[in-house]
């Protein structure tokens, strides 16, 4: 190496470690607690839409449900988070027709049907917080979510009336109840409201997706506290 | 008289340059200046020249760095901050949450309220 190299290479050297430095003198102002938050709980009550139009009718393809459930979330950074959350809805319903046909009879007749849906969700989604150590943050998040569904069929018993003096009586039956599960993408945004330098409430929206488009919709509200 | 009004014109022609060459004052000592006249506990807000932008309590303005508290929800130390990296200060007067904001808040979190129970209504109805 003669005195020219030797001379570049102490330069870039010098400047590497100058720029490096100059990078660790950058000015900031710390904002973060001595003790950084890793994780947090939360329980909150929601309302939940979800898309049946595989199923139901085009009057009454979604159906409508309480939910409730719990939340953990862990902080990886102050602005990136991971939460899991489980939650079970109430029983909704949608109505659908059901062609019946009656002996004799030029016209169809239809029947209506009830379905009933009963749904359990656990979740895990990632995402970013916005502000650090403030007293409202808002974040947006994706994530993916198993669902199970429980489904089952209530048909009336229905009178149908016919040429002949005595109507046609189509009993009521109960289907029995099936479960199916799915695994779908959601996307979140949402705001933690703090009260206290621990508790906060919290509220957030959330839409998963499927083949059907917007499969499922969720609001919930709730209240937590940092750990 | 005559010879007094072109004296007087000279001497402002030759002032004029002299005044608009005087160096302006480093950043930092403005800030300097600014912060010493501020009140101890003042409530101000900070912007870096980094870009960060922190509200904060003014402590103390020494002559070589500035002590302020940021203001925060969990307390933090109290920071020094050196005068040369402030881009700017300005006094934060607002106390507490204005007028328009606790309306806004208000009617927003009613809002959020009313919808609330009347999708859970919906839902207990369907």
């Amino acid at each position: 190496m003669n005195r020219r190299t030797g001379a570049a290479a102490f330069m870039a050297a010098a400047l590497f470690i100058a720029s490096g430095a100059a990078a660790q003198e950058r000015p900031r102002i710390s904002i973060a607690p001595a003790e950084p938050v890793r994780w947090d709980l939360a329980g909150h009550v929601g309302w939940l839409g979800s898309n049946k139009s595989d199923i139901g009718a085009d009057w009454d393809d979604f159906y409508n449900a309480g939910l409730g459930g719990v939340s953990a979330g862990y902080y990886f950074t102050p602005h990136v988070r991971t939460d899991l959350r489980a939650a079970i809805s109430s029983e909704g319903r949608i109505f659908d027709n059901q062609v019946v046909p009656v002996a004799g009879q030029p016209f169809p007749s239809y029947r209506t049907r009830e379905h009933f849906f009963q749904t359990a969700t656990v979740g895990a989604s990632a995402s970013y917080q916005f502000f650090e150590n403030q007293w409202f943050h808002p974040a947006v998040g994706v994530g993916v979510e198993l669902i199970r569904e429980r489904h089952h069929v209530f048909s009336p018993q229905q009178f149908i009336p016919s040429r002949d003096p005595v109507p046609v009586v189509i009993p009521a039956e109960t289907g029995s109840a099936e479960v199916s599960y799915a695994v779908r993408p959601f996307v979140t945004t949402g705001f933690k409201w703090y009260v206290s330098e621990r508790a906060f409430l919290r509220s957030d929206l959330r839409s998963s997706f499927s083949t059907r488009g917007v499969d499922r919709f969720v609001w919930s509200a709730g209240i937590g506290v940092d750990l | 008289m005559r010879t007094a009004i072109i004296l007087t014109l000279l001497l402002s022609l030759v002032s004029y340059p002299a005044l608009a060459q005087t160096p302006a004052p480093a950043q930092g000592d403005v800030w300097r200046v600014f912060t010493e006249r501020l009140d101890v506990g003042s409530r101000i807000k900070v912007r870096m020249r980094d870009g960060q932008r922190v509200t904060a309590t003014l402590i103390q303005a020494s002559p070589d760095a500035l002590l302020v508290q940021p203001r925060t929800r969990r307390p933090v130390p109290v920071q020094r901050v050196s005068y040369d990296d402030i881009a700017s200060i300005e006094r934060d007067d607002q106390r507490g949450i204005s007028g328009g904001k606790a309306v806004a808040i208000g009617v927003g979190s009613g809002a959020g309220a009313f919808f609330g129970i009347l999708l859970l209504l919906i839902a207990t109805l369907d």
